[in-house]
């Protein structure tokens, strides 16, 4: 029951918007999907005979048949070396694509086959929240093994939330688990391991007590570091100064797939995992992951059929690659990824509105924030392949079973600021009524706004020309663009508060729109890096929506929340980031959740071809 | 007793480059904006930023750092990666340097060899046709970099021809399987090779060949071959013997673009990441290493110079 909460993430809305922005692709995708009807179809027997585990425990078995597959079950892949093979100490991309492969924990994030998220049990078959919204009890599968033989027990997991809060260990992903009653204290260096609420209540159940409610409590729980560790491992190999921490030897697993090699910063090698309690629906006996540097090189090893997936970083290959979509030799996936870029506007009181002495007035602000075409910034800067953002919180961020976006609209479409965008005149007038307002004389052409970048690619030196022309079309304001030679210089800069508005990026944690409009509460941990908002209505509305766990409610507040941050522009956002996998045709089955794994390859097959 | 006073005088002078190498390098290293770690505490509270900078010992003041680093040092303990927790510096030039040896020997083995014929021919084809077709190879292969040469040749012959692998390396410890991998990377670095040691050996012939013993030698009736084999080609091998070594020692530590090109898991490549992600404990180590290697190169050069050519004698401190 309770997993319909957790779940039905309603992505296929978003992701036909993404795709609306590229029509191109949009069909080339579609004639590849059809040309290949039967496949296809198996391919979502597949995701349910996966999904429906626990309702028939291990009666679902897959509907393929040999003739369906090909004789060698094995993926290729492109990857990035991992830093650290230790769940806790999670820090990358490449670190939550790995280990979420060969490790488990209580949940595991599938897409449909419509590209909608669905979470699964895993390590979990069932879980329960008290009445006062502070205690889970987490039941767990008891046919779950590691690859050792040994079962994963309660024990595991307890042992796996208090390692990550330990303050010695200082581990980046600590803050998942910061919301359980003596976390933080713990986390910070303040407290006692003892006073944290996690509490085995048998082998197979454990409860986890927080301080305060927390709606995203639960999509944290699932999360690659808080998965089960095997604490007895790790003590005696730290006892006999063994390096745990990058000797895969020393390690056992519990997710589909073993590491069985492994090269540093060049391959790595994943075979089936046999302990594994779902091993009947994992058909890739061995999947091989390459350093793969150079962009050109990817692109040939796509095209000679040496990789089979790729995570596309040099955006030229979609036009490229168009033919080989259209004649069914490539899929292109366009997935949505849970990140949004934006001006941070100078609004810090010690700043004093930043060297115009402006950026303190929404007025002026919000004028800023209209006078850039997101529609020609996406063509010219991103290859029309990411999304304009009209809000703030990316496609895909849910709340229950809402995808926020699409209830929350776009605020920056609104009919009156749609007429400010599409009249100069007026949004100038608007930007010197502000002027007037911050006690700064003068028309907009005496105004010079100060940007300050580190990054001295052909891409940002272009991005931060556009900015400046965007804005002496529009308001006929001057913008000097500062380089520093450093990201050490550039916050000094930051820190003195030498500049009106910089470009500034989130790419979020977790599945909650909190984890973006957080960013703007007065006094948080981040705003320091994002411009300084304030406001004590937004700060109130947040906190309400923080504490609340009624779904309706929590929409309803995060979009007052929103709709109030950027009528005050206090924050400008420019796009949301697509990621454009490419296929190779016979891989399927192949998942792209918004967050973890940017693959989820564990029940992919390779299909006779 | 001369030699060994020279012996002495050149272990302490080696001694006190390695000693300025490994301050300068961790002083510039000091000296580059950001840490190993800016990257990782972007997100975090300031408490836990603190505690992770304490757990790598980055929290505490330059000087105090350097002297900890020398320390380490003096015992040959270079301290663990910080980007691959864990990793010491012995563990990866155990695992990496082998493989930039035998992609390193095998392109000089090639490129030196090639490069001795052609510069053979220009020497004897002086002012002919051969003379200058080698020249504007030579001139053509030094100017264009490696990495152009590494991404033609993947392309022509890997993803057009299908005749070699694109990327790949035969597993660690093979010297001599796989072949078929390190035939690309081979080639593409063994022209700088070609380039360099042409030029040396027919700039040296030609200067041997206006030597008076040569005019004698011709003068006795020897053929043109003869002398050129037994009297030229011999004397002019001095500057090739004696550079060899400085070659070898260049093949360990790799070349960062065909290894990158061909995902080769070889010393170059990881020791420019290292590089790139202020990974000091791993710079430190792999520069002290292979300047101590350098150092004991030179030292076997100037050895080598007394051997093959005896003019050259050791004269310990002598005034």
């Amino acid at each position: 029951m309770k997993l319909k909460r957790v779940s039905r993430i309603l992505l296929a809305t978003v992701l036909s918007l993404a795709l609306a922005g590229c029509g191109s692709q949009t069909t080339g995708t579609t004639t590849a999907g059809a040309a290949d009807n039967s496949s296809q179809a198996s391919s979502q027997t597949v995701t349910e005979a996966s999904l429906e585990q626990e309702t028939a425990e291990g009666a679902a078995t897959t509907s393929l048949t040999a003739d369906e597959l090909a004789d060698e079950q094995v993926l290729n892949l492109a990857f990035t070396d991992l830093s650290i093979l230790d769940v806790n100490d999670a820090r990358n991309a490449n670190e939550f694509q790995v280990l979420s492969q060969v490790q488990e924990g209580l949940f595991r994030v599938f897409t449909d086959a419509d590209g909608v998220d669905q979470t699964a049990y895993a390590g979990a078959t069932s879980y329960e929240v008290s009445d006062d919204n502070l205690t889970y009890t987490f039941h767990l599968r008891e046919d779950a093994k590691w690859s050792d033989g040994q079962p994963v027990t309660a024990q595991n997991y307890v042992d796996s939330w208090l390692r990550l809060l330990d303050p010695d260990k200082a581990f980046s992903y600590g803050f998942l688990a910061t919301t359980i009653a003596g976390g933080e204290a713990y986390y910070n260096g303040e407290g006692s391991v003892d006073d944290v609420q996690v509490k085995v209540v048998d082998d197979y159940t454990f409860t986890a007590t927080l301080a305060a409610p927390d709606p995203s409590f639960i999509k944290k729980a699932g999360m690659l570091p808080m998965y089960p560790i095997r604490k007895d491992l790790i003590d005696a190999a730290e006892a006999s100064g063994q390096n745990w921490g990058n000797d895969y030897t020393l390690h056992v697993f519990n997710g589909p797939f073993v590491i069985s090699d492994r090269v540093l910063e060049n391959s790595m090698t994943l075979t089936k995992n046999d302990q594994y309690w779902d091993k009947d629906n994992v058909i890739l006996t061995q999947v091989n992951l390459r350093v793969v540097d150079e962009t050109s090189t990817q692109a040939q090893l796509m095209e000679s059929q040496q990789l089979d997936i790729l995570k596309l970083t040099d955006l030229d290959y979609v036009d490229q690659w168009q033919s080989l979509v259209d004649d069914g030799t490539f899929d292109h996936i366009v997935s949505t990824a849970p990140s949004v870029t934006y001006l941070s506007f100078d609004q810090h009181d010690a700043a004093n509105g930043g060297p115009s002495g402006l950026m303190q007035n929404a007025k002026v602000r919000k004028a800023i924030s209209l006078a850039f075409d997101r529609e020609e910034y996406n063509l010219m800067f991103q290859n029309g392949l990411a999304t304009p953002a009209y809000g703030l919180v990316p496609n895909g961020i849910t709340v229950g079973s809402t995808e926020f976006r699409s209830y929350a609209g776009d605020p920056l479409l609104s009919e009156e600021d749609q007429q400010l965008a599409a009249d100069p005149a007026a949004l100038k007038a608007l930007f010197e009524e502000g002027m007037q307002e911050a006690g700064v004389s003068g028309t907009a052409a005496d105004v010079t706004l100060t940007t300050i970048v580190y990054d001295q690619t052909t891409l940002s030196t272009n991005i931060n020309e556009w900015y400046k022309q965007q804005l002496a079309d529009k308001l006929g304001v001057t913008l000097d663009i500062e380089v520093y030679p450093d990201v050490s210089t550039w916050k000094e800069a930051r820190d003195s508060y030498q500049y009106d508005f910089y470009t500034m990026g989130w790419f979020g944690d977790y599945d909650d729109p909190s984890n973006f409009l957080g960013l703007f509460v007065t006094d948080n941990g981040y705003a320091k890096f994002m411009g300084g908002y304030s406001n004590s209505q937004y700060d109130e509305l947040i906190a309400q929506a923080n504490a609340s766990l009624d779904d309706q409610e929590r929409l309803d507040l995060f979009k007052q929340a929103e709709t109030l941050l950027l009528d005050e522009a206090g924050v400008s956002p420019l796009y949301f980031e697509n990621a454009q996998f490419y296929t190779q045709s016979y891989v399927k089955n192949v998942s792209y959740p918004l967050f973890g794994a940017d693959i989820e390859f564990s029940r992919a097959y390779i299909a006779k071809h | 007793m001369k030699v060994f006073r020279y012996l002495i005088k050149r272990l302490l002078i080696a001694l006190i480059t390695l000693y300025i190498i490994a301050t300068a390098t961790f002083f510039l290293l000091a000296l580059t904006p950001g840490d190993a770690l800016s990257a990782r505490v972007e997100k975090l509270p300031d408490q836990v930023t603190e505690r992770l900078y304490e757990k790598y010992g980055l929290d505490k003041p330059v000087m105090e750092r350097y002297l900890i680093t020398m320390k380490g040092l003096l015992h040959g303990d270079f301290g663990e990666s910080i980007i691959y927790e864990g990793q010491t510096v012995q563990d990866i030039i155990a695992e990496k340097g082998p493989v930039s040896a035998r992609l390193g020997l095998q392109q000089m083995i090639l490129g030196v060899g090639v490069g001795l014929l052609l510069g053979i021919l220009a020497a004897v084809k002086k002012g002919k046709f051969w003379d200058y077709f080698v020249v504007v190879l030579a001139i053509l292969l030094i100017s264009v970099p490696n990495l152009i040469f590494a991404l033609l040749l993947q392309m022509v012959f890997a993803a057009r021809l299908k005749w070699f692998p694109v990327i790949g390396w035969p597993s660690a410890g093979q010297w001599f399987s796989g072949w078929k991998y390190t035939v690309l990377p081979t080639l593409a670095g063994c022209f700088g090779y070609i380039a360099a040691y042409s030029r040396l050996l027919k700039a040296s012939m030609l200067d041997v060949m206006n030597q008076d013993y040569v005019l004698t030698a011709e003068s006795k009736g020897l053929t043109h071959r003869e002398v050129i084999l037994h009297h030229v080609l011999r004397n002019s091998m001095i500057p090739i013997i004696t550079r060899l070594p400085m070659t070898v020692a260049m093949c360990i530590t790799g070349s960062f673009f065909i290894e990158s090109v061909f995902s080769i898991p070889g010393l170059g490549l990881y020791y420019v990441n290292a590089v790139a992600a202020q990974d000091v404990p791993i710079v430190m180590g792999e520069t002290v290493i292979i300047a101590a290697l350098y150092i004991f190169v030179v030292f076997i050069t100037d050895i080598l110079y007394t051997i093959v050519d005896p003019r050259i004698r050791i004269s310990g401190g002598k005034r």
